[in-house]
């Protein structure tokens, strides 16, 4: 499968095919988890209207964390195996895992100002998604701060792996220290704690933004894709127009 | 209406999350789309020039 899609021809293929399919099915869960968690689902018998928050707050910190994940394999898959699509995702996914990391630490602010009277706590899931962000913005910066690009992959690749230890930490803080955030709803081993009116919207909104984000890696990767050819292309056509001494006279 | 936007005096902290997110989102997706489409635009143009440079 990897070796398949390591072909950048295949690989554009094969997202093209995707691409629509995934829009549609983007925006069709999207619009329904928005009817729904605006519109059809009860407000909280504690935390009333503000319980909405938690329809774009929970899938984007799930973006934030799973999107690190698909970032830390694309720079095992770099730094070990040299796969040359796992360096372009990498580039793709990083400024997305960002943004829904921003908009996670966000939301979790607008709703915790009503409900534990603060903006923001140094509480330790709070904590551990600021420093998933600052990652984020740390591969983004080795990715893109050097003259020649390849020469930011393998640094990129690196902070990406290392950046992976966070993850587990984002994810069991609740478990680990005595936090003001609450614990884990969705998977625990008790079993789902949400009532299903307010599962619904959420599932629906979960489902949605994964396959947002799988549409905009796609469409980055195509776009980091089309630009290295036309960068070649670029050079090649340089080097040809270039007199046979070098142009040194 | 007015109560569904007042969202039960929370209003002040529940339209700004679902207007960044959102706003956020299709902010990505119109940059990303643009993009590739520049991108695809010009690789087409360049790949027609080379292939015309080819054959004449």
């Amino acid at each position: 499968m990897f070796d398949y899609l390591a072909n950048p021809t295949r690989f554009m293929r094969l997202a093209d095919r995707l691409l629509r399919p995934l829009t549609l099915l983007a925006t069709g869960l999207l619009a329904a988890g928005l009817y729904y968690g605006l519109l059809a689902s009860p407000p909280d018998y504690q935390q009333g209207e503000t319980v909405r928050i938690m329809y774009v707050h929970v899938p984007a910190a799930w973006l934030a964390s799973l999107g690190y994940v698909a970032l830390g394999l694309c720079g095992l898959f770099y730094v070990v195996w040299r796969h040359p699509l796992a360096d372009v995702a990498l580039r793709a996914m990083a400024p997305v895992g960002a943004m829904f990391a921003f908009l996670t630490l966000v939301t979790g602010a607008f709703w915790g100002k009503p409900m534990w009277g603060a903006w923001w706590v140094w509480d330790a899931r709070l904590t551990s998604m600021l420093i998933l962000f600052f990652f984020y913005l740390g591969v983004i910066a080795l990715a893109n701060g050097f003259d020649q690009p390849e020469r930011g992959s393998r640094p990129a690749a690196l902070l990406a792996l290392v950046g992976m230890i966070n993850v587990p930490i984002v994810k069991l803080s609740v478990d680990w220290w005595n936090t003001l955030h609450q614990p884990a709803s969705l998977i625990r081993s008790g079993g789902v704690s949400i009532d299903p009116a307010m599962l619904t919207p959420l599932l629906l909104m979960l489902a949605g933004t994964h396959c947002y984000f799988a549409v905009i890696v796609i469409l980055r990767m195509k776009s980091i894709l089309a630009e290295r050819r036309i960068m070649t292309m670029q050079l090649r056509r340089a080097a040809t127009a270039m007199p046979p001494d070098g142009g040194t006279g | 209406m007015a109560a569904f936007l007042d969202m039960g005096g929370f209003a002040a902290f529940v339209w700004p999350c679902y207007a960044l997110s959102l706003g956020g989102m299709v902010w990505l997706g119109l940059t990303s789309w643009h993009r590739a489409r520049t991108a695809a635009r010009q690789l087409a143009e360049m790949s027609g020039e080379e292939g015309s440079k080819a054959d004449g």
